[in-house]
């Protein structure tokens, strides 16, 4: 099968070499875990999601990556280099968006951007500068402070800063956060563009973001990931597959419904009875043509055929149902923010 | 060494380009100018540098700590320490440059009194002896790095500015002013130790022409050991 034609990306990616291997990682706030024994891997040119609410810990996961904070246990590397021991070389290959886009505002936009290529060694610095500007498309404000630029403009800068070295590795930390929804489009224009020749990683509390960017994405929650998967794998996995919905025209007994169908292939479970039924059948097996064959083969006359796919909405407010009726509220309301 | 001076650069270009360097600069030279005139008006009037050198150091008490309170605090408070102390880039090596960058602006600055020691040495018959200008100056630099310093030091501790002055400011009298226990008579050696500890009479001995090299370690040693201290308390700050 031609590359470009594969369906699931995670599957593309997982044939690039590791750029991020995270083993139960660990990190303490006084007592309490803020991120509690973590693990996983993103490989080379994948996009990868930290989705979850407030408070679970995709922050300080992120700082730990990029050498700000130390661990309390476990280890990182970054394309092998460990990001305790062998933490400059690591530091080396990651550009680094923080969460508030801290930025110097009495400076201009190109004086700081050849500051921060002078701090990760660029060589060619004025090319390097001028590279990027053009492709967050900043150049006409290359002489303003940065004080005076717009948020949308400042997110720009902040974005631009994190490639000036053309690194591997590419961390934003709700890189979309406090923009009005052009400028939330803009930005997610560039971070799409950077699929490919970079590996990103990007943390997001906002799921259409997740879904609309990521090869692949983590759900966290509380410190810890509760799934971990490709955004159809995921709603495939919670769903336990996908659903058809058949309705026929007249009445047929469950048993000879349920005896026709389950010779389909992919089909795993049929529910119902009379004259609608719901079919689940194993993920990204679209069955439909089978099904529809089956039930016309034994003369019922079919007048209803739908797929109905969970959506990742759907998984996310699942995998993060909180205890609380307070928390369940947040984490909805979140979800529901901004569907673009 | 490279990131040393990429980040003394920066700093000293923020430095320039602030409003509040400025106004220290014009109030430093105006200030300084007045009693300078003053002082050799008087018939007291001495062609030495001696005077000049106390009438630095005081105003210096309170101008570095102004110069250094922004340096780390502000980085703190806005999140662009998380940026810095990302790149490859030791902690160290931020901590010294923010240092460095303020020292040349404040030499840049302390270059202006030049100005000073030159209508002395016209005014006097004989003119200024070479030998305690250069020391003086030398004492001065070394003052002007240890007083920076400190205020590296009160600048890692918190996020505002205003604190970090203010614990500047302290730091720094308190400092100047432990000699004057070498002034009571005590012969007590825990007295005189504390009074050793005093700025303000490494600093006058230079003012003699003579460089005595306890006076020199004295001030290296403030100075780095400020800034040492400075970058485990902001290595502390993440570990919490
Ligand atoms: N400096 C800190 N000191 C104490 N607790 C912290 C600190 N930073 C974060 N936390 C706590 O750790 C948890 C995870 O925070 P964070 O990583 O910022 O989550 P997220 O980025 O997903 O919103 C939260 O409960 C937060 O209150
Ligand atoms: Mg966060």
């Amino acid at each position: 099968m031609d590359m470009a034609q594969e369906p699931s990306n995670a599957s593309r990616g997982a044939r690039g070499e590791p750029m991020i291997e995270v083993e139960r990682l660990t990190r303490y706030y006084g007592p309490v875990p803020a991120i509690n024994d973590v693990s996983f891997t993103a490989h080379k040119g994948e996009i990868v999601g930290f989705l979850g609410p407030n408070g679970a810990g995709k922050t300080t996961t992120m700082r730990m990556l990029t050498g700000y904070l130390p661990p309390s246990s476990g280890t990182a590397r970054i394309a092998g280099h460990d990001i305790v021991n062998d933490s400059m070389a690591a530091r080396k290959l990651i550009g680094y968006l923080p969460e508030s886009t801290p930025l110097y505002p009495e400076m201009t936009v190109s004086d700081y951007l050849h500051f921060m290529a002078r701090l990760r060694g660029v060589k060619d610095r004025g090319a390097a500068v001028e590279r990027v500007m053009s492709q967050v498309s900043i150049d006409h404000r290359a002489d303003d402070l940065i004080g005076h630029l717009s948020k949308g403009f400042r997110q720009r800068v902040g974005i631009a800063q994190a490639l000036v070295h053309d690194p591997k590795l590419i961390i934003l930390d709700e890189p979309t956060i406090g923009l009005d929804p052009r400028q939330i489009r803009e930005v997610r224009e560039l971070i799409a563009e950077l699929r490919g020749d970079h590996t990103v990683l990007l943390s997001t509390h906002i799921l259409p973001e997740a879904q609309q960017l990521c090869d692949r994405i983590l759900i966290i929650k509380r410190g810890q990931i509760v799934a971990e998967d490709t955004t159809e794998g995921l709603t495939a996995r919670l769903g336990g597959g996908e659903q058809v919905r058949v309705g026929l025209g007249r009445s047929v007994p469950a048993a000879e419904m349920r005896a026709a169908l389950d010779k389909v292939r992919g089909v795993t479970e049929v529910t119902g009875d009379g004259d609608s039924y719901t079919v689940t059948v194993q993920p990204a097996t679209d069955a439909r043509a089978a099904i529809a064959a089956a039930v016309v083969g034994n003369g019922w006359p079919l007048v209803e055929l739908n797929l109905s796919r969970l959506t990742l909405e759907d998984v996310f407010l699942e995998l993060t149902a909180s205890d609380t009726a307070e928390e369940a509220m947040e984490a909805e309301m979140v979800t529901e923010e901004e569907a673009d | 060494m490279s990131n040393v001076i990429t980040v003394a650069r920066r700093e000293l270009g923020v430095f320039f380009s602030s409003t509040l360097f400025w106004v220290i600069a014009t109030a430093f030279m105006l200030f300084g100018g007045l009693l300078f005139t003053l002082y050799i008006q008087s018939p007291q009037a001495q062609a030495t540098m001696m005077p000049l050198l106390s009438l630095y150091g005081t105003v210096l008490l309170f101008v570095t700590p102004l110069m250094a309170m922004r340096l780390l605090a502000e980085e703190q408070r806005s999140g662009t320490l998380e940026l810095l102390m990302t790149s490859p880039v030791q902690d160290w090596q931020v901590v010294m440059g923010k240092w460095l960058g303020a020292f040349a602006a404040l030499l840049s600055l302390m270059a202006l009194t030049l100005s000073h020691v030159f209508v002395m040495s016209r005014l006097s018959e004989k003119g200024l002896d070479l030998g305690p200008m250069l020391s003086s100056y030398l004492g001065l630099a070394l003052l002007c790095a240890a007083l920076l310093a400190l205020g590296v030091l009160t600048s890692s501790v918190t996020e505002s500015q205003v604190v970090a002055g203010f614990l500047g400011v302290m730091l720094v009298l308190v400092l100047w002013f432990l000699s004057i226990l070498n002034q009571i008579g005590s012969e007590a050696a825990w007295v005189k130790g504390v009074a050793y500890m005093g700025l303000s009479d490494h600093y006058m001995h230079f003012g003699d022409g003579l460089i005595d090299t306890r006076d020199v370690i004295y001030f290296l040693t403030l100075t780095f050991g400020c800034l040492f201290l400075a970058t485990r308390i902001l290595e502390t700050r993440r570990w919490r």
